[in-house]
């Protein structure tokens, strides 16, 4: 099972975009064997802080070992699952 | 990758140079430690696991952190390089700002690290934002104009495409705007429009798009909608209607036509085209109200 965080700021059209593309891209890779958790930072501040969160959207691929962060909006998505899989990016 | 050569080349000469030579090496690491010190970007260094191993002033200023805090923790690594990427940055009691970041590769002692450069464009993008809401927003009841409305709706049709699920375009008319117009002054027929808009957004949801399309004529893009659940769209806004109406002292009663087309993704076609299949669904359901009113004063008319 595959666990993802999300962390944005506001619910502007373009994050919900983002969401929904985020959302079509993962369910075509990993089908139902994901989870995916939305944190508004605007909504949870302090959960931000204790993730030390720096900017947004970040994404937080948090199961299976080895963590992911990656940092940046996602439009391709040839490139998000390669920077998840990355053997550098540990 | 220029610039890492470049770097590769002055570390290598450095272990065979003598004395004048490192004066000037020294001299030239100085000058440039300086133009990085007072750059008005934030520049932050992070290594290939997303870690940051070095920020200058600028970018202490605008993550509102210092170099202490950030260095060894991780930054992420970024989406994309060279392509600019718009970031809001979180600052621990503050304001978040938005940054543009431009990333690029740098080699360092046979390391490969990634140099991120972060420019404020807060203001900036408050302008584009206030920019964009005058001219995609209806001034009267705040909803999304015409042009709004196909912005958003081309997107929506995107997404819907890629996740193959259906969508709702509910197209409306306010009846007898007219008739409010003439009888209690186009203050009141403003209002009826200001009410009508009220009504759709408590009956939609936020991630609905909904606007003013028209004089009198109001679209709505229901979105994650199933093909049998127009009826039930259509019969919550008459529903939400009739409570309207029901308040207390109303002059007039609120009427509002509906007509309804279903989003196929497997038909796909554009968001203008979806609207005049819901506005001839419209104007079918107007007719035959106008016949039932005929009907109902005649058979008025005969039994008199």
């Amino acid at each position: 099972m595959y666990t993802f965080l999300l962390y944005i700021t506001g619910r502007r059209q373009k994050t919900l975009d983002l969401i929904e593309t985020l959302k079509g891209f993962l369910t075509e890779r990993f089908k139902d064997q994901y989870s995916l958790e939305i944190v508004d930072v605007l909504e949870d501040p302090r959960r931000a802080e204790e993730d030390m969160i720096l900017a947004t959207p970040t994404l937080v691929k948090s199961a299976p070992p080895p963590i992911r962060k990656i940092i940046g909006d996602f439009r391709n998505s040839q490139d998000l699952f390669a920077l998840l899989n990355s053997a550098d990016h540990t | 990758m220029e610039e890492a050569k470049a770097t590769e080349f002055w570390l290598s000469k450095r272990s065979t140079m003598d004395q004048g030579e490192k004066r000037r090496v020294q001299d030239h690491e100085e000058f440039f430690r300086v133009i990085v010190e007072h750059s008005a970007d934030a520049i932050i260094v992070v290594d290939r696991g997303g870690m940051v191993r070095f920020l200058n002033p600028a970018a202490e200023h605008l993550f509102g952190r210092t170099s202490e805090q950030m260095v060894g923790n991780a930054f992420g690594f970024p989406m994309a390089f060279g392509i600019p990427l718009e970031l809001d940055i979180l600052r621990p009691g503050q304001e978040s700002r938005v940054a543009e970041m431009r990333v690029a590769e740098i080699a360092q002692h046979n390391e490969t690290l990634l140099m991120a450069n972060l420019r404020d464009i807060t203001e900036l993008v408050r302008l584009r934002e206030e920019l964009r809401t005058m001219a995609l927003i209806d001034d009267l009841t705040g909803l999304n104009n015409r042009r709004g409305f196909s912005t958003l709706g081309e997107q929506q049709v995107k997404l819907a495409d890629r996740a193959k699920r259906g969508m709702f375009l509910l197209f409306s008319d306010l009846d007898n705007l007219k008739w409010i117009n003439d009888t209690f002054g186009h203050h009141e027929g403003d209002q009826a429009l200001i009410e009508t808009a009220n009504i759709l957004r408590e009956t939609f949801r936020q991630s609905d798009v909904i606007a003013r399309v028209g004089g009198d004529e109001f679209a709505v893009l229901a979105v994650e909608a199933y093909q049998d659940s127009g009826d039930i769209l259509a019969a919550r806004l008459q529903e939400r209607l009739r409570t309207h109406n029901a308040q207390k002292n109303r002059r007039y009663k609120l009427s509002i036509s509906v007509g309804l087309d279903y989003y196929d993704p497997t038909c796909p076609c554009s968001i203008d085209e979806l609207l005049d299949r819901a506005d001839r669904s419209m104007y079918e359901q107007k007719q035959k109200k106008r016949m039932q009113m005929r009907s109902l004063e005649r058979g008025m008319w005969n039994k008199k």
